[in-house]
């Protein structure tokens, strides 16, 4: 009896402060009289009574304020006006921070004083009373079942971002202050706070809406930059908001859904804009747009794989553009063609100029879009058939005219760029043969602008292929310097030679066979002049007495020669090709009057037609006409007539009569030089076959090509087809066999 | 070497003797029986020989005979086996020296599969006894292995001596002999090909080779091919050419290039 009554009496006291501190007349208390019975009432192993006492009282009081208090603020939800609604909304919030914070304070001075009891709580598998404090607010207010506290409170939170998300200016605080109340309740079946579970859950499931819809509306009203600016602001928008309103916690998960609803979902809506997309902002060289691009692609998974191929795409597209505008144009020009070749290379540089920079500015030289890039220059520059040919002209251009007057650097950056195009071919071994005809011209005309360019571009080409791919050329020059020297000495012989003396100064170039490209089977055969054949045997006679056991073939298709002319008013030194003076020379025994037919000149010299044609070309339908022809136009016919123009007159008193400029080679040219090519592969193939299975003794027909296409890869790129023919070829002539293991 | 041992008994003298006299008997039977071999089977020979050649060869006409008399069909594969057997280095026509030795090793070979007693006395030299074999040998060439070794021997035996390579004419005769369509379907359709494409001129030891493999490896709907030139490279099919032309034939034009 007494007991229950110690009880009682005791848990009166408690309970009357209680309810005294949640009125907030905590003043009036004696903090030791309610400690001293806390300890008491617990010692008397009145514990857990007193603890349900106690959770009792403050599950009262919280149903009362739930009731009084909060749902009165409840916000009217039917039809009012956004402003009334607004504030509604936040002063529901602002009610329930009060009430939160009041109750804090209170619990707070209620588990000082029952700090006693709180300490022995465990021991009876209770949890502590602040804990306990939070649960019964959990319960019985957030998550009450008598009243919409709930969805009210969660509502209005979202209201209020939502508000903020169409530009409205909030009460941040207010939010902030209920994040921070759910943040510090747990819920016990997930253990997470209930701000993600109540709220966090619901506030990712409306963002995902809100910005499918934004998505929508920002595609279709705004154009490519716009957009992106719209996106990038929305993105900072939402960070700010969430570090500073919500929890940090929210931030990933948030902006994962800004980043899939606005760029993830847009990624080719926003490239493939018409008029501001991806492609007129490569265009116009927009790098603020496209680095903007770059950063927001980024963020997504899908983004920069798509970026880049579409930006490859875009670079095949352009390069395909420039082969067909020049294909086209090498159809439609008559004459020259060097002139196309050479815009070909400088448009593909100025393309990879570009794109260097776009590169360097937009993507950060991002090195995946490197590769892209220069895959995307690889496929194109490897499509047109000619490449290799244009670049060797480009290169055979600079260095004999365009390098005059530029610096030693100014020259090192030009051959740079066109090695950096090199790079890109395939059939490498192609260009290999168009560079060896252009620079046997160019060695033997003497049109090279500087022997130290010359030099320096086959430094860089041995640097990139290595000294197989450039022995041969430097033989050619070896060659040239050999010939040098030597004239020097065949000058001396002949001085001193008693017969056989000739009227004319004979200079000789002699050339190794193997380096250069002249095909001797078929150097033709023509009639030279007797004085030129007298030369020419001196020459013989003075080489052979130096080196036996070799062959001489002359190759007058190559050589100039130097003609003093007289006409009526003045005198002039021509220099012109053999060919050219083997035709003028003919003229010395026509009377002035008499006419020579190009048949004529064709039987007396065996000039081959075509080259017959060019000469005459240069002699009579140039600049400088020597000659003239009866008929107008350069259209050579084979009854044509050509008379010696004595009235010719010039400025200068040498003239240089060109015949030959290098041009683009026609289409039956270009297969010829293709079978060529394709004969040389096929010994290279056969080499490698042999080597490799040489050293293998056997292998398996795949790995065996495999292994081909390998050594053979830096030259060019062999056709399985043609390997496995060569194969079979060297089966044939018994270099290999099958193996006869059954399969 | 031991010093010789005096002769103790007598007994055992007589009994060399014994036995040397009837090894002596038996060397003089055998070497009679060589000769009697010798001679039949050059009589034989000299049934076909060729009359107007001035060395001794049978010709075509003469091997036309040698097999009528023994009922050999010309339009078969069994002139072929003969030839290989008595390892013939030009079909139609035998020489002396192929025949004899080719007779003789027969005779040795097939009857040391016998009671060794026998050796010498199996020959082959008429056409009643050749005919045996030929039933024999027409069984063991269903075997895989000795029928590629026949069909290997016949490249050389069948193409224009002196030449490397064989006209495809007689690739295109041979091969339907040797290969049964019912065993080997795709020759039909292959031969088809080589008539209507017409991508060789001659056929390499290396494509008759390969085509006994090709046929055995490659199922007759071709569901195994390959395309190099449509997809990976690198599974290229280790054979010639000549047959990946061939496979990209069929699959263009289809079943109806079967030849029934």
């Amino acid at each position: 009896v007494d007991r229950a009554q110690e009880f009682d009496d005791g848990f009166q006291l408690l309970s009357e402060a209680i309810t005294e501190i949640f009125r907030k007349n905590a003043k009036s208390l004696s903090y030791e009289v309610l400690y001293r019975t806390t300890y008491n009432l617990t010692l008397r192993q009145f514990g857990e009574r007193l603890y349900h006492g106690v959770k009792e009282v403050v599950a009262e009081y919280l149903e009362s304020t739930a009731e009084e208090a909060i749902v009165p603020a409840f916000v009217n939800t039917s039809g009012e006006s956004t402003g009334s609604g607004a504030d509604a909304g936040a002063n529901f919030l602002k009610t329930v921070k009060r009430v939160w914070d009041d109750y804090i304070t209170a619990m707070d001075m209620i588990q000082k004083f029952l700090r006693y009891l709180d300490d022995k709580l465990p021991k009876y598998n209770l949890p502590h009373i602040f804990d306990m404090g939070l649960a019964l607010f959990r319960d019985q207010v957030i998550r009450s079942e008598k009243y919409a506290i709930q969805s009210q409170l969660i509502s209005a939170m979202l209201t209020q971002i939502q508000l903020e998300r169409h530009g409205e200016v909030i009460d941040r605080t207010a939010v902030n202050s209920a994040v921070t109340m759910l943040s510090e309740l747990i819920d016990t079946t997930t253990r997470e706070s209930v701000y993600v579970v109540d709220f966090e859950t619901k506030y990712l499931e409306t963002s995902t809406a809100f910005y499918q819809v934004e998505s929508q509306t920002l595609a279709s009203s705004y154009d490519a930059p716009e957009f992106m600016r719209k996106v990038e602001r929305r993105l900072d928008e939402e960070y700010e908001r969430t570090t500073r309103c919500l929890s940090l916690t929210t931030e990933p998960k948030i902006r994962l859904i800004v980043e899939t609803q606005l760029i993830a979902n847009n990624l080719k809506t926003v490239m493939e804009m018409k008029h501001s997309g991806l492609d007129s902002m490569l265009s116009a060289d927009k790098y603020g747009d496209l680095s903007r691009m770059y950063k927001l692609f980024s963020r997504v998974p899908a983004g920069l794989n798509e970026m880049r191929t579409a930006i490859k795409n875009h670079i095949m597209q352009l390069g395909a553009e420039i082969n067909k505008t020049i294909n086209a144009d090498l159809k439609s020009t008559s004459g020259g063609g060097a002139q196309t070749a050479i815009r070909w290379v400088e448009q593909v540089l100025a393309l990879q100029e570009k794109f260097d920079r776009i590169l360097e500015f937009a993507a950060s030289k991002d090195k995946s879009f490197q590769t892209a890039f220069n895959e995307a220059f690889e496929h194109f520059i490897n499509e047109n058939p000619k490449s290799a040919e244009f670049i060797s002209l480009f290169i055979d251009e600079n260095l004999k005219k365009g390098l005059k007057g530029k610096s030693e650097d100014e020259v090192d950056s030009v051959l740079d760029k066109t090695i950096t195009l090199f790079r890109f071919l395939c059939d490498k071994d192609v260009f290999e043969r168009y560079y060896k005809q252009h620079l046997a011209k160019r060695l033997l005309f003497n049109r090279s602008v500087s022997d130290d360019a010359e030099r320096g571009m086959l430094g860089k080409l041995k640097r990139e292929c290595g000294y197989q791919f450039t022995n041969k050329l430097e033989g050619m020059f070896n060659d040239m310097k050999l010939s040098s020297e030597m004239s020097g000495q065949f000058k001396e012989f002949s001085d001193q030679a008693v017969t056989n003396k000739f009227p004319m100064d004979l200079s000789v170039t002699v050339l190794t066979s193997t380096f250069w490209p002249m095909n001797l089977s078929s150097s033709p055969k023509c009639s030279l002049a007797p004085e030129a054949l007298q030369a020419c045997k001196a020459f013989e006679q003075f080489y052979f007495g130096r080196h036996s056991g070799r062959r001489l073939t002359w190759q007058p298709q190559m050589g100039t020669a130097d003609i003093r002319a007289n006409f009526k008013k003045s005198k002039h030194m021509l220099n012109v090709s053999t060919y050219a003076m083997l035709v003028l020379l003919l003229f010395n025994d026509v009377n002035g009057n008499e006419s020579l037919t190009f048949e004529d000149m064709q039987a007396k010299t065996e000039i081959p037609e075509n080259d017959l044609k060019r000469t005459l070309q240069s002699l009579a339908c140039a600049k400088y006409k020597i000659l003239t022809k009866e008929t107008k136009g350069r259209e050579i016919l084979l009854n044509d007539q050509f008379f010696f123009n004595e009235d010719f007159t010039a400025n200068l008193a040498r003239i240089k009569i060109q015949t030959v400029a290098n041009r683009v080679e026609s289409e039956g040219e270009r297969r010829q030089t293709q079978d060529k090519v394709d004969e040389e592969r096929k010994h290279q193939i056969e080499a490698a076959i042999v080597r490799i299975m040489k050293d293998r003794k056997t292998m398996e027909h795949n790995l065996l090509i495999a292994e081909v296409t390998k050594q053979l890869g830096a030259r060019f790129m062999p056709n399985p087809v043609m390997i496995k023919k060569r194969i079979e070829a060297l089966i044939d002539r018994e270099y290999l066999e099958r193996s006869t293991e059954d399969r | 070497m031991p010093p010789k041992r005096k002769n103790t008994s007598t007994e055992a003298t007589a009994k060399r003797s014994r036995t040397t006299r009837k090894t002596q008997a038996k060397a003089t039977q055998k070497t009679n029986a060589v000769q009697d071999f010798s001679k039949t089977c050059e009589a034989w020979f000299n049934r076909y020989k060729d009359q107007e050649e001035q060395e001794e060869i049978i010709t075509p006409m003469g091997c036309q005979a040698f097999f009528n008399d023994m009922d050999v069909s010309l339009d078969s594969v069994y002139p072929i086996i003969i030839g290989w057997k008595l390892n013939a280095s030009r079909m139609g026509y035998f020489t002396k020296d192929e025949w004899m030795t080719g007779m003789k090793e027969l005779g040795i070979h097939e009857s040391a599969k016998g009671n060794h007693f026998q050796t010498f006395l199996y020959r082959i030299d008429s056409p009643e006894k050749m005919k045996n074999m030929v039933s024999q040998w027409s069984q063991s060439i269903k075997d895989d292995v000795i029928f590629k070794k026949l069909y290997l021997f016949t490249f050389g035996f069948a193409k224009t001596t002196g030449q490397k390579s064989m006209d495809v004419d007689v690739a295109m005769a041979l091969w339907p002999l040797m290969l049964d369509s019912s065993a080997y379907p795709l020759i039909p359709s292959f031969i088809e090909f080589l008539r209507t494409e017409k991508p060789v001129k001659v056929i390499n030891k290396d494509q008759w080779s390969s085509l006994l493999d090709f046929c055995r490896s490659v199922p007759d709907d071709l569901s195994n091919y390959d395309s190099s030139s449509s997809c990976n490279y690198w599974f290229i099919m280790d054979r010639p050419v000549l047959f990946d032309e061939f496979v990209e034939w069929r699959i263009k034009h289809g079943d109806d290039s079967m030849v029934a």
